[in-house]
């Protein structure tokens, strides 16, 4: 099981190694290349990617706050009636 | 301390109608005053977003380092809070930082990615914040681990000004315009610029705050729970 981890970790370093040399990273002299996707496009998928990201970040840390906010109300309660049942020894 | 969270407190809603203000002013700039690159077309208008929030992940991530050095010379909970707040908001910035700069690539140099100096010491960047985050994530309220991210957190501050001297020591293909002042802008650029970075300032300033009130939510329940504890350990 070592042995088959190792080896997969190798070939994970190995691809990421071998990265730059394949067609995903093109060389960098390519300013005026053409590509088949408007930059209108891009500029619109770049500043949705803000704006859903931006909102679901709040919209986590809304949800975060009201469950903490349900939880705590939930303990002072449990805490408050600790207080209130008589112990054993009264 | 108490007082100063207090005025925070009352001052929140004003940050977050200025920042919804500034961020509607600084979309209005970018869509309809600031004209069209020549060169690069529409696509350069990403820039006014990219930048930006490169330096709000840059405050973001030097808060986290300063208040963890902090935590560790002097450990208060205050100063975990505000590096674990810190860190969450300065790596959404880093995540829309690496994905808005791939989609200004595909177009100004023909390829989404490059392994250009700067591109790469901001991925690495990220994955140091991003273990930071996921340490503290998984870990849970122990105190060694808080330490340790701490110190992470303290290491991983190197890597910021690498980025802003990568393109001066090892060249690469990203400009140096934005460093240099903006000179090279246009002034309705140079104005939408200014208005975006302040957009995002604030922008950062309210997301931290808002990361900040649940950090300190959680940690009250903490001590809840350790109150419960010894409560009915008492009885």
């Amino acid at each position: 099981m070592r042995t088959f981890a190792s080896k997969l970790a190798g070939w994970a370093l190995l691809a990421v190694m071998a990265v730059p040399t394949t067609g995903w990273a093109q060389p960098a002299n390519k300013a005026a290349a053409e590509t088949t996707i408007p930059g209108g496009t891009l500029l619109i998928i770049s500043y949705g990617v803000l704006w859903v990201g931006l909102l679901a970040f709040i919209g986590y840390l809304g949800w975060r706050q009201r469950q903490l906010y349900d939880e705590l109300d939930d303990l002072e309660r449990r805490l408050e009636e600790t207080v209130d049942e008589p112990s054993i020894d009264e | 301390m108490r007082y100063l969270e207090q005025y925070l407190g009352r001052a929140f809603p004003w940050v977050m109608a200025l920042t919804a203000a500034a961020m509607l002013a600084s979309l209005g700039l970018i869509f309809w005053h600031a004209p069209v690159d020549k060169t690069m077309g529409i696509v350069q208008k990403i820039f006014y977003s990219h930048v930006p929030a490169a330096m709000a992940s840059y405050a973001g991530f030097t808060i986290t380092s300063v208040a963890s050095l902090l935590y560790l010379i002097k450990p208060h909970r205050n100063w975990d809070i505000a590096a674990v707040a810190g860190a969450q908001v300065g790596l959404l910035f880093c995540a829309y930082v690496l994905i808005s700069g791939p989609l200004w690539a595909i177009k100004a140099w023909g390829a989404a990615w490059t392994w250009d100096p700067q591109l790469t010491a901001t991925f690495v960047l990220f994955l140091l914040y991003g273990a930071y985050v996921l340490i503290r994530a998984f870990s849970g309220g122990n105190e060694r681990m808080r330490k340790v991210s701490a110190a992470l957190a303290v290491i991983a501050f190197v890597d910021i000004p690498i980025i802003h001297w990568a393109v001066h020591q090892w060249g690469g293909m990203h400009p140096v315009v934005e460093r240099s002042g903006g000179g090279g802008l246009a002034p309705a650029m140079k104005t939408t610029f200014s208005v975006s970075m302040f957009a995002f300032l604030l922008l950062f300033v309210a997301l931290w705050w808002l990361a900040m009130r649940v950090r300190r939510l959680e940690w009250r329940l903490e001590e809840f729970y350790i109150d419960i504890e010894d409560a009915s350990r008492t009885r």
